[in-house]
């Protein structure tokens, strides 16, 4: 355990000494470790350890949170007061007392390998190198190369005046190659990443000359390709990290964040038909092995499969406690922090379209003048109006029915309903892909995919 | 404490052949907003942090903790030797040892801390955290709700210690407030914001940044979506600050050295209009980024960037000063294992036209308040963009409409070869990028 069961008790009856109706504490000890290369040679070797606590409390709907990185008996009391201070005069209307037993230890939430500690440095510096020299004996365009290697492993306890105590094991392993490409003063760039949340040798099992190959392959499509049209066309999204569509478009509007402040485009539609019939959308912390994936959400509930939406309907939004508190709706274990510097609020965890029956082929057939988005890159949305965008990364030209030739610099605009209801075919070949999501309660590990989908129209944005 | 644990730390480091330097870290904040009349939120931050770097050859390794136990400063200081041990086995043969800042003559700032702030009653903290929200939607009846609105304020200080006898200290503060304010008209409705930051609490007013964030808001119910076309563009002082902000790692000599900088060599050469003038300036306290000394303990120093569009230097720190035979201009600033380098406060020089007269200099003129989406829509590598824009049609200096829906697109070098005006407004809110207005010509916008 981080903090003692005592120590947790005196801590959250602190915290309560003004009139709070609930304590909560999230501490965490955390592990994090960057290696990288430049110029084939060792750049980067950096550890660096996360200690500390969050100490939340609620009066009602409001919330009072409180940090600090002093774990002492008297760091913790400290904070617990400044939290509690925020409403004084109030006077105490519950307490916790025999603090019980964490549900878990840390070492029975889950099957970890190979904690990064305990891999040989080496060993990484050497995956590290052959992915260097792979990338680099692809072609004499490739001008430099900056694989890397960043490990965490998050340690976290959370406790709250409920009775709630658990703890937590979370591990996260990517591994990003990022290769720059030259031709004619021309100059482009491409990565790619992959990674693992519980093997950490998992950078073993990659094939780093096929990996090399299609990263570099990559790049110098982008580098030879011209500007995308600009204007309002069909486009075509390719599954995997196409399910970006969906996290920026619609997921960050359903979040309770957004709805309790009625700054979502989607408050007040539950049950209505808010997309097209072949869209059903899922967002699930319970899926193995996959980049969003946790035992425990960061308020210590469960993590749950929540159906969003359902053949078009609008089912469900993503619910924290506080959102629950607000809304009336029941928590959906989507409460998620980056670390214990940031108070907790609903987020996304892996969130995806499901598989339709449609295939990429058919879909491509359709079009006389589109885009195909193979890769996308990231992108963000304002919910309060539903307004998103987001970058392609590798995207290519559709001309009477067929792929052309590849463009760049196609952004993606629109409106995140308006997208949703233009969505007219979904593939059946869903997959996963790994991103970090920025909130305000942090960036976090956060998984999007999707099958190919179809998107009527949408404003691409490339040169006029 | 921490200055008897480093000089432990020191004498190990000096049996291992190795230097070492520790930075520590203290830093306290507040912050409120407000949403329905609620407290929504109230935070309270004390952090503390170390981190060290170990020399060792050619190796340079780094940790850092927040756990200020002597057992775990150790060990922190054990991770970054072992670090230094691997990469100095690793290095190139080439490549030469870094050295530790042996001190010099850093001058105090004044004005970076204010205490005026801290001691305010947390009663009246609160309160201008309520206004945000409470000014913006009694604005207009249009104002829908203030989905994000927060005060904050800060204060950190920070010690740095070497092995070769630095030993210096910095205390630095502001406050803050931003509000974004939802404007609705039947179904349009639109999301602005205005946010600043002050060094000094009475200059800051939760009043002025709620009533602009509603003002800013509802002149963008309406919009309609520009025809694709070039356009004659005036980018606002808060875009062009935010967009310039691109140019700088391409200024800095570690992307010359890791062979990803698009300035490589052209020291001397004109990269950008004769009306760009540009310097990095630490001394301006009321601006984010000043600082007395940089992350090696250098002192700070302005330094020229481009004059009349001439490229004049590159933004350097010791290490990448003596490697490169550059001159050092104590830009150093810690990210990763290495000593890396970042700009203090950016200053372009302003032009001589009103802003009003930048929009009349030209028949029709696309007025650009806000981009998006910068951080995914940006092509740091080659400063290729396209990005989702906001802004408004001018016609002989006349406000005609307000625009949405549209992606502006270029690129960012080519657009500052371009700049053919520049206004004499910049930002007052304590920005570290102080850009004025600047019209760009035959600008491509994708719209209907």
């Amino acid at each position: 355990m981080i903090i003692s069961q005592a120590l947790i008790e005196k801590t959250l009856n602190e915290a309560l000494s003004t009139g709070a109706d609930f304590a909560e504490i999230f501490a965490e000890d955390s592990y994090s470790s960057r290696l990288s290369l430049i110029d084939s040679a060792p750049k980067d070797a950096l550890v660096g350890k996360q200690y500390g606590a969050g100490i939340r409390i609620h009066f009602g709907h409001e919330e009072i949170y409180a940090t600090t990185s002093d774990l002492s008996e008297a760091g913790l009391l400290k904070a617990a007061r400044t939290a509690a201070k925020a409403k004084a005069g109030g006077t105490r209307k519950k307490s916790v007392d025999i603090f019980a037993e964490p549900v878990t230890s840390f070492d029975a939430v889950g099957e970890y390998k190979n904690l990064p500690w305990n891999v040989n440095r080496e060993k990484k510096f050497t995956f590290l190198k052959n992915l260097d020299r792979e990338s680099r004996s692809q072609s004499s365009l490739v001008t430099q190369t900056m694989p890397v290697l960043v490990e965490k492993v998050q340690r976290v306890q959370i406790a709250n005046s409920n009775g709630l105590h658990v703890q937590d094991q979370r591990t996260h392993y990517r591994t990003v190659l990022d290769v720059i490409v030259e031709e004619n003063g021309q100059r482009d760039s491409y990565s790619k990443n992959t990674y693992s949340v519980t093997d950490g040798l998992f950078f073993e099992n990659i094939d780093t000359k096929q990996w090399a190959k299609e990263t570099v392959g990559s790049a110098i499509t982008v580098l030879r390709a011209p500007f995308a049209p600009a204007g309002e066309m069909p486009v075509i999204i390719d599954n995997g990290f196409g399910g970006v569509i969906f996290h920026e478009a619609c997921g960050h509007g359903l979040e309770t964040t957004s709805v309790s402040k009625d700054a979502s485009v989607f408050c007040g539609k539950l049950g209505e038909k808010i997309a097209n019939s072949c869209v059903t959308a899922i967002d699930d912390g319970t899926i193995e092995g996959c980049w969003g994936t946790q035992q425990y959400d960061d308020e210590g509930n469960k993590t749950k499969k929540t159906v969003l939406i359902e053949n078009g309907i609008l089912k469900s939004y993503m619910v924290d406690e506080l959102g629950a508190k607000k809304t009336g709706y029941s928590t959906t274990g989507s409460g998620r922090r980056q670390n214990y510097k940031f108070a907790p609020t609903s987020r996304m965890r892996n969130t995806f379209i499901a598989a339709g029956k449609d295939s990429l082929e058919d879909m491509i057939k359709d079009i006389d003048h589109g885009i195909y988005a193979k890769e996308m890159g990231g992108g963000s949305v304002n919910p309060g109006t539903g307004d998103f965008n987001f970058a392609t990364r590798e995207a290519y030209l559709i001309k009477n029915g067929k792929i052309q030739g590849a463009v760049k610099g196609a952004s993606l605009i629109g409106k995140g309903i308006e997208a949703l209801g233009n969505i007219t075919k979904v593939g059946s070949d869903l997959k996963h892909a790994a991103g970090m999501c920025g909130s305000v309660s942090g960036t976090i590990p956060a998984a999007v995919g999707q099958p190919a989908v179809l998107v009527s129209k949408m404003l691409v944005g490339g040169r006029a | 404490m921490i200055r008897e644990i480093f000089a432990d730390i020191s004498k190990k480091a000096k049996n291992e052949g190795a230097s070492v330097e520790l930075e520590a870290s203290n830093s306290e904040s507040f912050g409120a907003n407000f949403t329905k009349n609620e407290l929504a939120k109230f935070t309270s931050d004390l952090s503390q942090g170390i981190g060290i770097r170990v020399l060792l050859g050619r190796g340079a390794g780094y940790a850092t903790t927040e756990n200020f136990s002597k057992e775990e400063i150790l060990n922190c200081y054990q991770e970054a030797l072992q670090s230094a041990k691997d990469l100095n086995e690793g290095a190139d043969a080439k490549k030469i040892p870094q050295t530790l800042w042996k001190g010099g003559n850093v001058k105090a700032l004044d004005g970076l801390l204010l205490k005026s702030s801290f001691d305010r009653a947390i009663e009246e903290k609160l309160e201008d955290a309520r206004t945000l929200e409470k000014v913006a939607l009694a604005y207009h009846s249009d104002i829908a709700s203030v989905p994000y609105s927060s005060y904050g304020e800060g204060q950190k200080s920070k010690m740095l210690l070497n092995s070769e006898g630095l030993d210096v200290e910095s205390q630095a503060g502001g406050v803050s407030g931003y509000a974004y304010a939802l404007a609705k008209r039947g179904d349009d409705s639109k999301m602005s914001g205005f946010a600043g930051f002050f060094r000094d609490v009475r200059r800051f007013s939760a009043k002025d940044i709620a009533r602009e964030a509603a003002e800013r808001s509802l002149e963008m119910l309406g919009a309609i979506q520009p025809k694709t076309g070039k356009y004659t563009v005036v980018l606002s002082h808060e875009v062009a600050s935010e967009m310039l902000g691109y140019l700088f790692d391409h200024v800095s000599a570690k992307s010359v050295d890791q062979g990803t900088s698009l300035l490589k060599d052209k020291v001397g050469q004109t990269i950008l209009s004769p009306l760009l003038t540009i310097e990095d300036d630490p001394f301006l306290v009321e601006l984010s980024g000043a600082r007395a000394f940089d992350s090696e303990g250098a002192p700070s120093q302005k330094t020229k960037i481009f004059e009349a569009g001439v490229f004049k230097s590159h933004l350097t720190n010791s290490y990448l000063a003596q490697k490169m035979k550059l001159p050092h201009t104590a830009h150093a600033s810690r990210s990763g294992g290495e000593m890396g380098i970042s700009t203090s406060n950016i200053i372009v020089s302003k032009g001589q036209k009103s802003f009003e007269e930048l929009l009349k200099s030209e028949k029709n003129v696309i007025y650009i308040t806000t981009v998006d989406a910068m951080h995914s829509g940006f092509q740091t590598t080659s400063l290729d963009f396209s990005l989702p824009g906001h802004g408004f049609i001018y016609e002989n200096g006349e406000r005609k409409s307000a625009i949405n829906q549209f992606v502006v697109s270029g690129n960012l070098l080519m657009w500052l070869k371009s700049v053919a005006g520049i206004s004499s407004r910049v930002s007052e809110q304590g920005d570290s990028v102080l850009c004025p207005d600047l019209m760009i010509p035959e600008v491509s916008i994708a719209g209907a």
